[in-house]
């Protein structure tokens, strides 16, 4: 099993979940995380006259285990919907040793 | 000695109860724009956009204001620009300041002299009061194109809005113009103000373009207590909108203060019972219940002052199940599918004022009198169709789609002529990050993710989850899938 983890912008994540969820691709955990963008400048904001930078984009982080077998489909989905270039998107997988479900008590592939 | 004896704080014609409930009045109908549809308009729309919304709403009360007492105020209220026969000699007043001293003299709108028993406050609480009212009107119909609107071309289109539009919808039926001598009723703005922004809002939607499609799928709320706030200051400033209007601190003013709440109280309920019982969800739900309260302010808003308690509660029940119809059924149609309305203004504004500018001319009571007679003088009420007088159903139908063509013909023109010269719509790409792109700033800044001062950034430590793209280890431990 691996653990994918993807650090998406919130346009490209629509598109991952619509596709993903075409390929029954299930139990998504997601989470919003603000990410260096790959270009600079950054965004400026001005409060009462007070330039500040904000040096990081709002992302959407995907977290998702899936059996070894699906591994190259899902991460070619991810690549397919990535959006535009100089938005930083990145994916990287990690093994899973072990996954338990803990209503059930199935392990391993079974409880993903 | 005796000369400090004679000072008076006012006039013999001034009434002080009068004078000061217009003001307060005045005053209420104000806090209903600013923070009222700004906090309201703000908490409904996605949280990317609510700064630019709220900044929308406060300048466009301001731009108003400033334009109204330099030429349109004496365009609504004003002696009467005579540009043809008929409708075209009575259709808008001639143009020009009121910022002199003679503010301080009696109120006066000359085409009514005669009509309405005299003015008891000064000319500057009629403007101001009158003000507050085309000033919310731009603020109503902001819903109509948040999302998208070029904030510049803002800026520009609505006082163009307030002197072609505005000035006219006033004229016609407040200020003793065509429709008014007609015996068309608007008691408070059903029409002037309500049915105008439904019709000005759709139109300007249309010709602006829609939203980006991702922001219209996801449109979702960002702060309902908020919106809730922005709700209740709407309803309660609402006994200044319809209680204000008759200009005296009298009985009618109280007549139309009870109407106005019972009316909303009914819409609010039965859009919240047909949302329970008759909605895809069956579930009551809170926005659903401000837009049945807002229907309810509206409907009764032509009405509040000539029909009685009977009457109110018809038109606050009736008015919301259309008005529930519409923004369920019809809203779905296809051509309410192609323009976007971001917050549906053509329903709970649009429609609803038309319903209720229609239900004045059945359920107005003559019973229930605005101005009381004197000697000769009769009082004057008005008489709706279960009263015997049908015919005022058609004068209402008629003053209704004046307003409609005329205003959807200026805002057309208006907004069509501004993009010769700008872009009526913000980019896409400024589109996708809203607030910052068009301000620098946002609703609800981190400040744990901003460095201050313009140089180059800090390497801010990443929050919990983030990552940073100079990290080179992750890379190398990633085996490529095997395609």
């Amino acid at each position: 099993m691996k653990l994918i983890t993807a650090v998406l912008s919130p346009a490209t994540f629509e598109a991952v979940r619509d596709a993903l969820a075409i390929f029954g691709v299930r139990g998504l955990t997601v989470c919003n995380v603000y990410a260096a963008p790959a270009r600079i400048p950054n965004r400026v904001q001005v409060y009462r006259g007070q330039r500040m930078t904000a040096d990081l984009d709002p992302m959407v982080r995907v977290d998702l285990v899936i059996p070894d077998d699906e591994t190259a489909d899902v991460v070619h989905v991810l690549i397919r919907a990535a959006g535009e270039e100089d938005v930083t998107e990145r994916v990287w997988l990690t093994p899973v040793d072990l996954v338990v479900r803990i209503r059930t008590g199935e392990y391993g592939v079974d409880a993903v | 000695m005796e000369d400090a004896y004679v000072m008076s704080p006012y006039p013999n014609w001034l009434n002080a109860g009068d004078n000061s409930w217009q003001l307060v009045a005045a005053t209420l109908v104000g806090l209903m724009s600013i923070p009222g549809i700004a906090v309201l308009y703000g908490g409904i729309v996605q949280r990317k956009w609510a700064v630019n919304t709220m900044l929308m709403a406060f300048s466009a009360f301001s731009l108003v204001l400033v334009a109204w007492v330099l030429w349109v105020f004496k365009m609504g209220f004003g002696d009467a620009l005579k540009l043809g026969p008929g409708i075209l000699g009575s259709m808008i007043g001639k143009p020009g300041p009121i910022l002199d001293h003679t503010t301080q003299g009696q109120a006066s709108i000359p085409l009514l002299d005669g009509l309405m028993p005299k003015f008891r406050f000064p000319q500057s609480t009629l403007a101001y009061f009158q003000f507050v009212f085309a000033g919310i009107t731009p603020l109503l119909f902001l819903g109509s194109v948040i999302g998208r609107i070029n904030f510049r071309v803002w800026l520009i289109f609505v006082p163009l809005w307030s002197t072609f539009a505005y000035a006219v919808n006033a004229f016609l039926l407040w200020g003793g113009g065509w429709w008014a001598q007609q015996g068309a009723l608007d008691y408070s703005g059903g029409y002037v103000i309500h049915l105008a922004a439904g019709t000005s809002g759709f139109v300007a939607a249309a010709v602006i373009g829609p939203r980006l499609a991702r922001d219209r799928a996801r449109a979702v709320p960002n702060n309902l207590p908020m919106a809730a706030a922005g709700a209740g200051i709407l309803w309660l400033g609402w006994n200044g909108f319809n209680g204000g209007d008759p200009y005296f601190a009298g009985a009618d003013a109280s007549t139309a203060v009870l109407n106005t709440n019972l009316a909303t109280a009914v819409a609010l309920l039965t859009w919240l019972l047909l949302d329970l019982f008759a909605s895809p969800q069956r579930k009551a739900t809170f926005l659903g219940s401000i837009n049945g309260m807002i229907t309810g302010l509206v409907a009764i808003t032509p009405a509040a002052g000539f029909v009685n308690g009977f009457g109110a509660l018809l038109i606050g029940l009736i008015a919301s199940i259309l008005v529930w119809l519409s923004w369920n059924k019809l809203g779905k149609a296809k051509l309410f599918k192609r323009v976007d309305d971001t917050l549906g203004v053509f329903h709970t504004h649009g429609v609803a004022g038309l319903a209720g500018g229609l239900l004045v001319g059945v359920f107005a009571d003559p019973k229930v009198i605005e101005y009381l007679g004197g000697g000769s003088t009769p009082g004057f009420s008005a008489a709706g169709a279960i009263y015997g007088n049908p015919k005022q159903i058609l004068i209402q139908l008629g003053a209704a789609a004046t307003v409609i063509v005329w205003d959807a013909l200026i805002t057309f023109l208006l907004l069509k002529f501004l993009g010769l010269f700008m872009k009526l719509r913000i980019s896409d790409e400024a589109l996708e990050t809203g607030d910052t792109a068009v301000h620098d700033e946002e609703a609800y800044p981190d400040d744990t993710l901003i460095a201050v001062g313009s140089g180059p950034p800090r390497a801010a430590p990443p929050p919990a989850g983030g990552t940073r793209t100079s990290d080179p280890v992750l890379a190398a431990d990633v085996d490529p899938p095997s395609d």
